[in-house]
């Protein structure tokens, strides 16, 4: 009895259960995805590349170094040999292949990671980067010269990473340069020529140097 | 015709008679080219500049903020017309192109030079500006008697677009001479004229080139570039 007194003053001093008008709206969320940009490179990828001296008139065959192998789309942009003060021109150098699925495309940067450093070396310029130029090609054919229009790539003024010959490098940008392509589309494939115009005071022996492309998302 | 029109007219021809046959078996002994690439600015006359990327996460790069009170219940959250702009999200790929190139000596050794392979100036479009000395082409030879000409391959060319070749003029005189008053067009080769001659004469000498760069105002931002060639002849 005692027990159902209590339990009848503990129910008279509870608080009423808590009622609430309900209430419904919209909530509109939006997000951005990070976009997702895949990119591949190939090198000396058609049949006929190599390099051409810069000649006016009837063209050359053109003849890759002994490093290059038309085709074979991992190995080196190899000119060869060439004489310090002329002009080459290199076909079918190499092809971007850009896959992303932001529809509204890509910038494409491209830049030296240093300049012309001797074989076997990562130090000492042999020649500038900007000696090194690239000219838009095509999948399977091209009309380039020596003399075509081209532009120099530029020595990168971002922190590189792991520079070394034998494997690519990095460069961390913070601030990107002015692209070299521009892609209004998901999926877009590129194809340039290089141009090698050796200066006068080159270094004689084998130099090489890396390009580095980049390719972001709009 | 008579007999003092007869000498003078075979005077003429007996003057005129080396010069003509020494350039016609003049010899072409030497080709450089050197590149001529202009970074082009857009002209800001009707450019509408886009608004800088949100590179920061300071306060200017915050576009909405949420204050959360902790005593509030959460049966009475109110959200409404909430947007978040991300800014710019990066996402980017990167991969590498070994190039090789073995040098050796030019067999031509200093002959015909230049003192650079190229040159590149920053312009915005709708301006004209003058760069003296661009380069300097120098002939080393000890021939009494050469020819030196010159002219650009092509028209200015960038993934931008292009314009004419002959919006570039040069002044080429010797760098111990005083240049000429005015600037003279390029001759485009690609676009059908014939290379002329930049100078004739004999020796070592070495050529200041002025260049002067007209750029129409419509021109979009981008490298543009050309080559310009020199010659010798002798």
């Amino acid at each position: 009895m005692l027990a159902a007194a209590l339990v009848a003053l503990a129910l008279a001093f509870a608080a009423p259960p808590r009622v609430f008008a309900q209430q419904t709206g919209t909530v509109t969320t939006k997000w951005r995805d990070l976009p997702i940009v895949h990119i591949q490179l190939f090198t000396n990828y058609n049949a006929g590349c190599g390099t051409v001296p810069a000649v006016i008139g009837t063209q050359p065959t053109p003849h890759p170094g002994s490093d290059a192998i038309c085709g074979n789309t991992t190995t080196p942009v190899d000119f060869g040999t060439v004489q310090a003060g002329s002009a080459y021109l290199y076909k079918y150098a190499v092809h971007l292949n850009v896959q992303s699925n932001d529809p509204t495309g890509c910038d494409i940067y491209g830049e030296g990671a240093a300049d012309f450093y001797l074989s076997g070396t990562t130090s000492g310029s042999t020649m500038s980067a900007s000696s090194l130029y690239y000219l838009p090609s095509g999948a399977t054919s091209d009309t380039n010269t020596g003399f075509s229009p081209s532009t120099p790539f530029m020595l990168t003024s971002s922190p590189v990473g792991g520079y070394n010959e034998a494997t690519a490098p990095s460069i961390a940008y913070t601030v990107y340069p002015a692209p070299i392509a521009v892609s209004g589309v998901s999926n877009s494939d590129f194809y340039w020529d290089y141009q090698l115009k050796v200066p006068f005071g080159a270094t004689n022996g084998k130099s090489y140097v890396w390009v580095v492309y980049t390719v972001v998302g709009k | 015709m008579t007999r003092i029109r007869r000498a003078m007219l075979l005077f003429a021809i007996v003057a005129l008679l080396p010069v003509v046959t020494d350039a016609l078996i003049q010899q072409q002994r030497a080709q450089i080219q050197v590149s001529i690439t202009i970074n082009v600015t857009p002209n800001p006359l009707g450019y509408a500049a886009p608004p800088p990327a949100a590179t920061d996460t300071s306060v200017n790069g915050i576009v909405a903020r949420m204050t959360i009170n902790p005593k509030e219940s959460p049966s009475h959250y109110h959200a409404e017309s909430l947007v978040f702009d991300s800014g710019r999200w990066i996402a980017q790929s990167q991969g590498g192109i070994k190039v090789e190139a073995t040098v050796t000596p030019n067999p031509n050794g200093t002959l015909l030079v230049s003192n650079v392979p190229g040159v590149q100036f920053g312009q915005e479009a709708g301006t004209v500006m003058t760069y003296p000395c661009a380069y300097i082409v120098t002939v080393t030879t000890t021939q009494t008697a050469w020819t030196l000409e010159h002219g650009l391959f092509s028209d200015f060319s960038g993934f931008s677009g292009s314009f004419t070749g002959h919006d570039a003029a040069n002044k080429t005189h010797l760098t111990t001479g005083t240049p000429q008053p005015v600037y003279t067009p390029f001759i485009v080769y690609s676009g059908g004229q014939s290379w002329v001659i930049a100078a004739s004469s004999g020796l070592t000498k070495s050529y200041c080139v002025d260049l002067q760069i007209t750029l129409p105002i419509s021109l979009a931002g981008g490298a543009y570039s050309t080559v310009a060639v020199y010659t010798l002849f002798y």
